[in-house]
């Protein structure tokens, strides 16, 4: 994998590093996002998706690690301002990182992982990352109780579309209306373009899956998001979304001045902000529900809906969007599993006990 | 430590029309006595010259007793670099006070302008006088050589930090001469200032309008000059029309959810409350019972329309 991402950059020298070496501490690198740091992870790389609190619903998602950086410069991206290491770093032990997956889920047969790069960075935006997706698609195909989710805004799938995924892997996109991407996610693969690979995905036999995060208080949002709802439909088949989350802009109050530091005209910053009880400043609860709830009516409003769910949400949110909040973490992933299950009974034959998710299974 | 010789200085040998550092502002200590100026002892320093010596620090207290025969100052050799005159300045006047941003500023401009190295002045000047060797502050403290000189004193006299001094000189001038009229008719607090400046800068930024339009709207100039206004309630109109702008939503479900609590009779023994950011959906009664009858009062306030209004209230939190 090193060779072939190499490959990828014939006209830079590497500079080979002994192994005991920690760049750390080197102050002499250009930004972290020009500096391509190959290693084998040394530690856990297979993690919990980091949920903030116990006050907002966390799906226990799993994340790999195995990108950490992101060429994208998103305005509002978390990692440029959590992220302090002076490299994208990129971990090339394939083998050891999908064994370290295997083994964790092997633990707990009976419930259903579902276990995604693309947290600490895109998940197909650098050679590496795709490299390693490609192993993984193959991988996961194999493994009864997980699945397995590559998230991008980009349209590099093709090296992904002829593995066989066995119906495992969702291959899903962060969306906003093409505005936004145009003003905040520059880097980025533009709305029409992500549709389209989303449909490519689609007809090649993935599951989909699509995450409106983060969704901004705008001036004509109500519109905007709307018709993104109905760009998504109009390409894709809803009735095989795996699933689609909701999530507003949230960050901490410390990535504010950063934030307005290295973007002066973005607005992004300067939204009607609180401090939630996870301490991220949040979109004012009403306020929030108010740009969710025609939202949610919107993607619901099909035969067949996708699983919609929010992302780091209070249970009032939840129940006030929705008119239902799942009880708990646990319930949540379980809803999740029997979604899955009841919608796609071919690639999830397995129907979910609830008690199997009634208990913590940290990995 | 400052190990340069002190002398006696025959003030007559002083040039005070060489004005090349005249960067800084006085030392004023607390137990100076306001109009004597040398009342602490503390020498000046001064740089010999062709024209005789040359005032660096102590402008004020050297004029103060030119009549005089000799005055002690410490004198720096007249081969001395800018930049070690500027450090050994500096950190003398960092011996009894933080250098002001202004003064940082200048010293900057006059490095810059004999044509010292943005390199040099980050890596090594900085670090000298305490500061991290970064280089957006160079700019960020030359920007402060934009304020305008009521509000540089302003921010002198409030020992404000260096981020407000920043956040201040990034205003326009416009914007800058109409915060002159507040500090003159309502003589706010720092925290006050920098509450206002921020939140008429973040509606700026957020609703792409500019500054005009917005103390237009709250009727800033109007506000400032009625002389009927006592300066505290200036500042709490103004204060409260820039957060309606800044947060109009959550302004107005505040002001929606105090109107619904105000139509609530509670007995002297109950209070209600609820979050005031809304992220918790819920209303916290207190009750404190001091004696039987406050229970019975409690009872008492359970009324049909009591709860009612509860409701109403609870729903549009």
């Amino acid at each position: 994998m090193t060779r072939r991402t190499l490959n990828d950059l014939p006209n830079l020298t590497p500079e080979i590093l002994d192994n005991d070496d920690d760049i750390s501490g080197r102050d002499d690198l250009p930004d972290a996002k020009q500096v391509l740091f190959l290693t084998h992870s040394k530690g856990d790389i297979v993690k919990d998706c980091p949920g903030t609190s116990k006050d907002y619903l966390c799906c226990r998602y799993q994340v790999i690690n195995q990108t950490q950086n992101c060429p994208l410069n998103c305005t509002y991206c978390i990692l440029q301002f959590y992220l302090n290491f002076p490299a994208t770093v990129i971990f090339t032990n394939v083998d050891e990182i999908l064994q370290e997956a295997a083994t964790k889920i092997q633990h707990h047969p009976k419930r259903l992982f579902r276990i995604g790069t693309g947290e600490l960075g895109d998940s197909l935006a650098l050679g590496g990352s795709r490299y390693f997706a490609e192993c993984a698609v193959e991988f996961f195909a194999s493994l009864q109780n997980a699945v397995f989710e590559l998230k991008s805004k980009t349209t590099q799938i093709d090296s992904i579309l002829p593995l066989k995924h066995g119906g495992k892997t969702i291959l899903s996109w962060s969306v906003n209306p093409q505005e936004i991407i145009r003003k905040e996610e520059w880097a980025a693969d533009r709305l029409p373009d992500r549709l389209a690979a989303a449909k490519k995905a689609q007809d090649a036999g993935f599951l989909i899956g699509f995450h409106f995060d983060p969704i901004l208080s705008l001036p004509d949002g109500n519109r905007l998001y709307l018709k993104l709802c109905d760009a998504i439909y109009n390409t894709v088949d809803p009735a095989r979304i795996a699933w689609i989350s909701l999530g507003s802009l949230r960050f901490p109050p410390s990535m504010k001045d950063a934030m307005a530091e290295r973007y002066p005209k973005s607005a992004i910053p300067y939204g009607e902000m609180i401090r939630g009880i996870d301490g991220k400043l949040r979109y004012v609860r009403p306020h929030r529900v108010s740009m969710y709830r025609p939202i949610y009516e919107r993607l619901i409003r099909v035969s067949n809906p996708p699983f919609v769910y929010f992302c780091m949400e209070s249970p009032t949110v939840w129940m006030e969007v929705t008119g239902f909040s799942p009880e708990s973490n646990n319930h949540l992933d379980f809803l999740f599993a029997d979604n899955l299950h009841r919608r796609f009974p071919d690639h999830f034959p397995i129907k979910p006990e609830r008690e199997e998710y009634d208990h913590d299974c940290t990995l | 430590m400052i190990s340069l010789p002190i002398n006696n200085l025959n003030t007559g040998q002083i040039d005070f029309t060489d004005r090349a550092f005249d960067l800084f502002y006085p030392i004023k200590l607390p137990a100076q006595i306001p109009d004597k100026p040398d009342s602490l002892q503390l020498p000046a320093l001064v740089q010999n010259s062709l024209s005789g010596y040359r005032i660096i620090v102590g402008k004020e207290l050297l004029e103060f007793r030119k009549l005089e025969e000799t005055v002690q100052a410490y004198v720096l050799p007249e081969n001395a670099s800018d930049m070690d005159t500027f450090c050994i300045a500096a950190n003398y006047i960092r011996l009894f006070r933080p250098l002001f941003p202004v003064e940082i500023a200048r010293i900057i401009q006059s490095l810059l302008d004999n044509k010292t190295e943005r390199e040099t002045i980050a890596r090594i000047f900085f670090p000298e006088i305490g500061l991290p060797p970064n280089f957006k502050l160079i700019d960020a403290y030359q920007n402060c050589l934009n304020l305008n000189i009521k509000i540089i004193e302003w921010l002198i006299e409030k020992n404000a930090p260096p981020k407000t001094w920043f956040a201040l000189s990034a205003l326009d001038r416009e914007f800058q001469s109409n915060l002159i009229l507040l500090l003159e008719k309502t003589h706010p607090t720092l925290s006050v200032l920098e509450e206002i400046v921020r939140n008429i800068r973040e509606t700026i930024i957020r609703d792409d309008t500019n500054i005009y339009q917005i103390l237009t709207e709250i009727e800033w100039k109007t506000i400032l000059e009625n002389s009927d206004l006592p300066e505290v309630e200036k500042i709490t109109i103004l204060r409260q029309r820039i957060t309606r702008l800044r947060f109009p939503f959550l302004s107005s479900h505040t002001e929606r959810a105090k109107t619904l609590r105000q139509k609530i009779d509670t007995p002297p023994n109950v209070r209600i409350s609820y979050d005031p950011t809304f992220e918790i959906k819920a209303l916290t009664l207190d009750a404190t019972f001091a004696s039987p009858k406050d229970i019975d009062a409690l009872e008492r306030f359970f009324t049909e329309e009591n709860r009612r209004k509860l409701n109403e209230l609870f729903e549009n939190l």
